[in-house]
C-alpha cells in the first residue's frame, strides 16, 4: 500500500514538473531521476538519451560517477543493448555470468563498483530515445515491480522528451509563419503603394527599399537604377545624412559588390568591404559609403527584366555580420517584386498612353460619323484632335484645287499665319513641308526646319514639322501638317497617331464624294424616274412631258428658268416654259417662231452639240439676247438638242441668275432630259401607230371574219343547189310520166266514149256508162291538174338551184336589173297570158360596173321581182278600186363605193306581225303549192353572207313593199387582198 | 316498105307512153316503133334493122352502161342517114352543146312536147316516103 501510494505520489510529482516546464526537458528528467531513485529503492539512476548513435548523459542522480558524458551504443552495454533489443534489461550481477554479455560495462562496473543494472529504454513510437538505467553497487535485484514502476517513469520521460520536442516546433513553425506574415505585410504594403502611386515610381522604391532593408535586418539600403552604363540612385533608407549628399548617379567599382551581383545575375554579399578592394583603392563611393555612412557588411542583389540587369537594391549593416541566406534570398524576391513593379508601371502608362489615344481617335471617329457628310466638320475635328493628341501648337490640312495645294483646315494658328497660309498655294518640291510630302509621297518629319538646308518656306514662329500625306490608292489626296514653335521632334507614336488621322480624312473626303456623287445620282433619277411617270401617264400627249421637264430641269442644276422648243422643218416654236412675268414672257415668246439658224446658239444646236452662255453680260452676246436675259433676269444658260437620228427636233434651255459655266453633272442631267424628253415624242408617235395599226388589224379581222362567213355560205347554197336540183330532177321524171299517162287517158277515155256512142245500148246502160266515162275523164283531168302543180313546184325548186360554176365578176348594174325584169316578166307572161303588168325603171346612169356573182343576184332580183308582181296581182283580184294599176319599179342609185337597189310594187303590202319572219327559210305567206318559201331566205343570204351587201323592206300595209339592196361595189375579200 | 322509129330510153314505161301517144300512127301503118332500153340494144337493133326504113332515132341522154351521148356518135356512125334526136331532162346550155357536136338533130326536153314531136316526124316520113317512092 506505501509502495503504491509513493508510486503515486512520485508519478504526480513527475507529472506536476512536466506540466510546469514545459520547454525544458531538464528538470524533468531530474525529477524522474530522483523519483526513480526513491521508489525502486535505488540510489543512482541515470537518464541517457540518444543522440544519433551515442548515448547522451540526460540526467543524473546518485554517488556514482559518470564517467562518460557521450556513451557509444552498443551491445556490449547494458544501456546499449536495451536501446538496440528495445527491451529492459535486468543484470542482477554484472560481475557474475551475466555479465558476460555486457563485457563492456563489466569492464566500467569494475571501476565504479557497479552490481546490479536495471536498463529500461525510452520509446516513442516504438523506437529508442533513450534510456533509465538503475545502478546498485550490491547484489541487489530490482524486483517486477520496480522494474514495472521504472518503465512507468521511462514513458513519463518520453512524453516529457516528447512536449518539449513539440512545443519547440510549434515555436519554430509560429517564428516561421510570423516571418512569412512580415514578408507579406510588407509586400502588400508596396502593393498598397503601388496601386496608390497611379503610375508614379518613387514611393513605390521608397517603400521597398525600406520593407526590405527592415525585415533583411539591415541598418540602411538603397536602389539605383542601371540604364547600361551607370547607376541612378532612386531610392534612400534610413541612410545617414552624410551619404545623401554625395553624388546620386555613378559608376560602380569594377570589383565591387553590386558589379559582381550584376555580372553574375545574382546576389552578392560582402563581409566587410573595408577588406575589399574598391575601398583599399580608395573608391570614391564605397569609401564614402563606409566611412560617411558606417557600412561595413553589404548585400547587393541585382534587378533583372528577362535577366538583364535594370538595377540593383543594396543594404547595408553597420556591423560585419552577414546576412542569412533566408535574409538573401528575401531580398532577391523584392529585387524581383521590383522589377515586377517597374513593369506594371510601364506597361500601365503605355496602356493609359493607347487608352488616351484610342479614346482620343474614337471620339474624333464619332464627330465624323455624326457629321459624315459634312466634311469640313470632319477635317476641323481631325486637325484640332491631332493637334491636341500629339501636343503640336499648329494643325493643318491641304487639299488640292485645280493645280495647286491649299488650306482646307487649320486649329492653333495665329490670324497671321492663317491669312498668310490661306493666301499661299503649294507644288511638289524641296522648299516646303508639304512639297516634301508630295514629292516623295510619304510622311515628311523636320525636326528643325530653320536649320535644315533645303528649307525654304521659313517662318520665325515655326521650328519642328510633321507632314502626312492622305493617300487614297497610294496617291495623295491632300496633306496633314503639324507644327511646333520649339524644336521639339515629334515621337513614333505621334507620328503613328497623326497618320491614322490621315487614313480617317482619306475615309471622310472620300465618304463626303461618295455621298455627293449619290445623292446627285439620286436626284437625277428622282427626277428622271418623275418625268418617266409623267411619260407612261400620259402616252398620247408630249405637253405635259414637256413641262415637267421644264420644272424639273429648272429644280436641279438650280436654275432659274427653264424653256423647251420644238423644232420642225428648221423652226423653233416655243413649247412651255417658266412663266416669269408677263414682260419677261413676251420677250421671251418674241424671239422663238424664228428659223433656227435665227435662234441663240441655233448653229451648235444644228449640229447636235450641247451650247453654254456664260455670261450675258459678255460682249459676245448679241444684244437682243442680252435685253432678253436681263428681262428674265438671267446670266448663263445652258442650252441641249433633243436629237432624233442626228436631226435636232427639239431644243431644252435653261438658265440661271449667276454668271459662269455649268457644273459637268448638270450638263450631263439635262443631257439625260433631252432624251427623255425623245422617248416622250417617239412614244407618242408609237402609240398612234399603234392605235392605228390595231384598228386597221381590227377592221382587216372583220373583213377576213365576213369573206370566210361568205365563202361559207356560198358552199352551203352550192350544196343545196345541188341536192334541190338531183331532188327536182328525180321527182321531174315520174311526174312527167304521171302527167303524160293522164293525158292519154283523158284521151282513151273520149275514144270509148265514141266507140260507145253507136252502140246499141239501153238507156240505163247508156245512162251509167256516160257517167262513169264522164267520171273517169274528170278524174284524170284532176290528175293533170295537179301533176301540172307539181311540175311547176319543181321548176321552181330548179330555179333556186340552178348549177353551174358561179364566178364573181365585174357586171354593169343596170344591165342585170333589166335582164331580169324582162325574164321575170316573161316568165310570168308565159304561164298566164292576161299577166299584165307596169314596169317603171329608174336606174342611176352612173352606177357603172358592179362586182357580184351575176346568177346569185339573178336570182334575187327574179325573186323580188317575182314577189311583186304576186303581191299587185293579188291586190288587184282583191282590190275594189277601179283605177288600180299593178306597178313594179326597179330602181338603181350610186353610193360611191357602194351601190343600191331598189324593187318597189303597189301591193298589199307585209302585214306587221310577219314582219320578222320573212326572210326565214320555208316561211310564205302564199298559199299551199304556190311557193317554197325559199326565195327571200335565199336572197337574203345571197344579198348579206355571199355579196357582203345589205336587205331591207320598207312597207305600208295596203300600199306598198319596197325592197332596198346595197351592195359594195368591189367585194371585201379583194379588197383586203389588195391591202396587203 | 315499114318506116321504123328507134326510141331508146331506159325507163320502161316510155314504150307505153309513146304507143298510146302515136296509137293512131301506128294503127294507121304510118310507121312503127321499136323500142330499145339501153344503148347496146340500140346499137344490135340498128344492125339488125330488116325490111324496116329506119327513119329517126330518138335517144335518152341519161341512161346507165353507155349514156345517150356515148351512143350518138356510134348511131351516127352506123347510120349516118339515120337523124338522131336527143331528149333529156336537163336542158342546159353545155348539154346541148354537146349533143349537137355529137351529130344530133336537136335536143328535146322532157317532158317531151309531144306536138312538136310529131311535127318533127311527120318532116321525117314525109322524107322517107319521098326517099321511098323514089327507091
Amino acid at each position: 500500500m506505501s509502495e503504491a501510494l509513493t508510486y503515486q505520489t512520485g508519478s504526480s510529482k513527475v507529472l506536476g514538473v512536466i506540466a510546469s516546464s514545459p520547454t525544458d526537458v531538464g528538470p524533468v528528467l531530474k525529477a524522474i531521476v530522483e523519483s526513480a531513485c526513491e521508489l525502486c529503492e535505488a540510489y543512482d539512476a541515470v537518464v541517457r538519451l540518444r543522440d544519433d548513435d551515442n548515448l547522451r548523459l540526460g540526467a543524473h542522480h546518485g554517488p556514482i560517477p559518470i564517467t562518460l558524458e557521450k556513451w557509444p551504443i552498443s551491445r556490449d552495454w547494458v544501456a546499449g543493448r536495451s536501446v538496440l533489443d528495445k527491451k529492459p534489461i535486468h543484470v542482477r550481477d554484472i560481475q557474475s555470468a551475466e555479465g558476460d554479455e555486457f563485457p563492456g560495462t563489466r569492464e566500467l562496473a569494475r571501476h565504479t563498483g557497479n552490481r546490479s543494472f536495471l536498463c529500461v529504454p525510452l520509446l516513442r513510437e516504438g523506437e529508442s530515445i533513450g534510456t533509465i538505467v538503475l545502478r546498485r553497487t550490491e547484489v541487489h535485484p530490482f524486483s517486477d515491480k520496480q522494474i514495472a514502476l521504472l518503465q512507468t517513469f521511462a514513458d513519463q520521460a518520453v512524453i516529457a522528451i516528447e512536449n518539449v520536442r513539440l512545443f519547440d516546433a510549434v515555436q519554430a513553425r509560429t517564428l516561421e509563419l510570423s516571418e512569412s506574415l512580415e514578408q507579406q505585410t510588407a509586400t502588400s504594403e508596396v502593393l498598397e503603394v503601388i496601386s496608390a502611386s497611379a503610375g508614379d515610381l518613387e514611393p513605390v522604391f521608397q517603400k521597398m527599399l525600406e520593407n526590405a532593408t527592415r525585415i533583411c535586418g539591415a541598418n540602411f539600403g538603397t536602389m539605383g537604377l542601371f540604364d547600361g552604363d551607370s547607376y541612378q540612385n532612386v531610392a534612400l533608407y534610413n541612410v545617414p545624412p552624410a551619404f545623401a549628399e554625395t553624388p546620386q548617379k555613378f559608376r560602380p567599382h569594377p570589383k565591387s559588390g553590386v558589379v559582381t551581383a550584376t555580372r553574375n545575375r545574382e546576389a552578392f554579399q560582402v563581409e566587410d568591404i573595408r577588406t575589399q578592394p574598391p575601398y583599399l583603392e580608395g573608391d570614391p563611393a564605397v569609401v564614402a559609403i563606409s566611412d560617411r555612412a558606417g557600412a561595413r557588411t553589404v548585400l547587393n542583389v541585382p534587378m533583372l527584366r528577362e535577366n538583364e540587369p535594370i538595377g540593383a537594391i543594396t543594404i547595408y549593416r553597420k556591423e560585419v555580420r552577414p546576412f542569412s541566406t533566408r535574409q538573401i534570398d528575401l531580398l532577391a524576391n523584392f529585387a524581383k517584386q521590383v522589377v515586377i513593379a517597374i513593369e506594371n508601371t510601364r506597361l500601365l502608362k503605355e496602356l493609359r498612353e493607347s487608352l488616351q489615344q484610342q479614346t482620343a481617335t474614337a471620339d474624333v471617329l464619332k464627330v465624323i460619323s455624326r457629321s459624315a457628310f459634312d466634311l469640313q466638320t470632319v477635317l476641323d475635328t481631325l486637325v484640332e484632335s491631332a493637334g491636341r493628341l500629339c501636343d503640336a501648337d499648329e494643325g493643318t490640312i491641304f487639299q488640292p484645287k485645280d493645280d495647286a495645294y491649299c488650306l482646307t483646315a487649320s486649329c492653333g494658328l495665329s490670324p497671321r499665319r492663317k491669312e498668310f497660309l490661306e493666301n499661299c498655294s503649294f507644288q511638289p518640291g524641296t522648299d516646303t513641308t508639304i512639297g516634301r510630302v508630295l514629292l516623295e509621297g510619304k510622311t515628311v518629319h523636320i525636326e528643325d526646319s530653320q536649320t535644315d538646308p533645303n528649307y525654304q518656306f521659313q517662318d520665325p514662329e515655326v521650328r519642328t514639322r510633321l507632314g502626312v500625306p492622305l493617300l487614297r490608292e497610294r496617291a495623295p489626296i491632300g496633306v496633314f501638317v503639324l507644327t511646333r514653335r520649339d524644336v521639339r521632334p515629334f515621337s513614333d507614336k505621334q507620328i503613328e497617331l497623326v497618320q491614322t488621322f490621315a487614313d480617317q480624312a482619306v475615309i471622310a473626303i472620300e465618304n463626303a464624294r461618295l455621298f455627293n456623287e449619290t445623292k446627285e445620282a439620286l436626284e437625277r433619277q428622282t427626277a428622271t424616274a418623275d418625268i418617266l411617270k409623267v411619260i407612261a401617264s400620259s402616252p398620247d400627249d408630249v405637253q405635259p412631258v414637256f413641262e415637267a421637264i421644264a420644272e424639273r430641269s429648272n429644280r436641279l442644276v438650280n436654275g432659274l428658268s427653264t424653256a423647251v422648243f420644238s423644232v420642225v422643218d428648221d423652226a423653233v416654236h416655243l413649247m412651255s416654259f417658266t412663266s416669269i412675268n408677263a414682260t419677261a414672257d413676251a420677250a421671251l415668246k418674241a424671239i422663238t417662231d424664228v428659223p433656227l439658224s435665227a435662234f441663240p446658239v441655233g448653229e451648235a444646236m444644228r449640229k447636235g452639240e450641247i451650247a453654254q452662255i456664260a455670261d450675258t453680260e459678255d460682249e459676245a452676246t448679241p444684244d437682243f439676247l442680252r435685253d432678253v436675259a436681263r428681262l428674265r433676269g438671267w446670266r448663263s444658260s445652258l442650252t441641249v438638242p433633243m436629237l432624233r437620228e442626228g436631226i435636232p427636233i427639239g431644243i431644252i434651255a435653261v438658265t440661271r441668275v449667276v454668271p459662269g459655266l455649268f457644273d459637268d453633272h448638270h450638263v450631263q442631267l439635262l443631257k439625260t432630259f433631252a432624251d427623255q424628253a425623245m422617248i416622250a415624242i417617239s412614244n407618242v408617235g408609237l402609240f398612234n401607230e399603234v392605235q392605228d395599226r390595231t384598228r386597221k388589224l381590227s377592221q382587216s379581222l372583220d373583213d377576213l371574219r365576213a369573206a370566210q362567213d361568205r365563202l361559207v355560205q356560198t358552199e352551203k347554197l352550192a350544196s343545196l343547189g345541188q341536192l334541190t336540183a338531183g331532188i327536182a330532177h328525180e321527182i321531174k321524171n315520174p311526174l312527167n310520166f304521171v302527167n303524160n299517162f293522164s293525158a292519154l287517158s283523158v284521151e282513151l277515155v273520149d275514144e270509148l266514149h265514141d266507140v260507145l256512142k253507136p252502140a246499141p245500148l239501153d238507156n240505163k246502160t247508156r245512162v251509167t256508162s256516160d257517167e262513169l266515162t264522164h267520171m273517169l275523164k274528170s278524174n284524170l283531168e284532176k290528175v293533170v291538174q295537179h301533176g301540172k302543180r307539181a311540175d311547176l313546184i319543181v321548176k321552181n325548186m330548179l330555179l333556186h338551184s340552178r348549177e353551174g360554176s358561179s364566178e364573181r365578176r365585174l357586171v354593169n348594174l343596170n344591165g342585170l336589173v333589166e335582164e331580169c325584169l324582162n325574164l321575170a316578166y316573161h316568165g310570168a307572161r308565159a304561164e298566164n297570158q292576161q299577166f299584165k303588168m307596169n314596169l317603171e325603171r329608174f336606174l342611176d346612169p352612173t352606177i357603172g360596173r358592179v362586182d357580184l356573182f351575176p346568177q346569185e343576184m339573178t336570182r334575187v332580183l327574179l325573186n323580188l321581182i317575182s314577189n311583186g308582181f304576186y303581191a299587185t296581182t293579188k291586190r288587184k283580184a282583191e282590190t275594189k278600186l277601179d283605177g288600180y294599176e299593178p306597178t313594179l319599179a326597179a330602181a338603181t342609185r350610186n353610193l360611191g363605193d357602194r351601190v343600191e337597189i331598189k324593187i318597189r310594187d303597189n301591193g298589199g303590202g307585209i302585214p306587221a306581225e310577219v314582219m320578222d319572219k320573212i326572210f326565214n327559210p320555208f316561211f310564205t305567206t302564199k298559199p299551199p303549192g304556190e311557193g317554197t318559201g325559199l326565195g327571200l331566205s335565199l336572197s337574203h343570204d345571197i344579198v348579206v353572207k355571199q355579196h357582203a351587201g345589205s336587205i331591207e323592206v320598207d312597207t305600208r300595209p295596203g300600199e306598198f313593199t319596197e325592197f332596198k339592196v346595197i351592195l359594195p361595189r368591189v367585194a371585201a375579200t379583194s379588197k383586203a387582198g389588195a391591202d396587203k | 316498105m315499114n318506116l321504123l322509129i328507134l326510141v331508146v330510153d331506159d325507163e320502161p314505161d316510155v314504150e307505153a307512153l309513146f304507143r298510146q301517144q302515136f296509137r293512131r300512127d301506128i294503127r294507121d301503118g304510118r310507121f312503127t316503133m321499136d323500142f330499145a332500153q339501153s344503148a347496146d340494144s340500140a346499137l344490135k337493133l340498128i344492125s339488125d334493122v330488116a325490111g324496116a326504113s329506119l327513119i329517126l332515132i330518138l335517144s335518152d341522154i341519161n341512161m346507165p352502161g353507155m349514156t345517150g351521148l356515148e351512143l350518138l356518135p356510134k348511131a351516127k356512125a352506123a347510120r349516118p342517114d339515120v337523124p338522131v334526136i336527143m331528149i333529156t331532162a336537163y336542158g342546159d346550155a353545155d348539154t346541148k352543146r354537146k349533143a349537137l357536136e355529137g351529130g344530133a338533130e336537136a335536143l328535146l326536153t322532157k317532158p317531151i312536147d309531144f306536138v312538136a314531136l310529131r311535127g318533127e316526124i311527120d318532116n321525117r316520113v314525109a322524107g322517107a316516103g319521098a326517099e321511098v317512092r323514089c327507091h
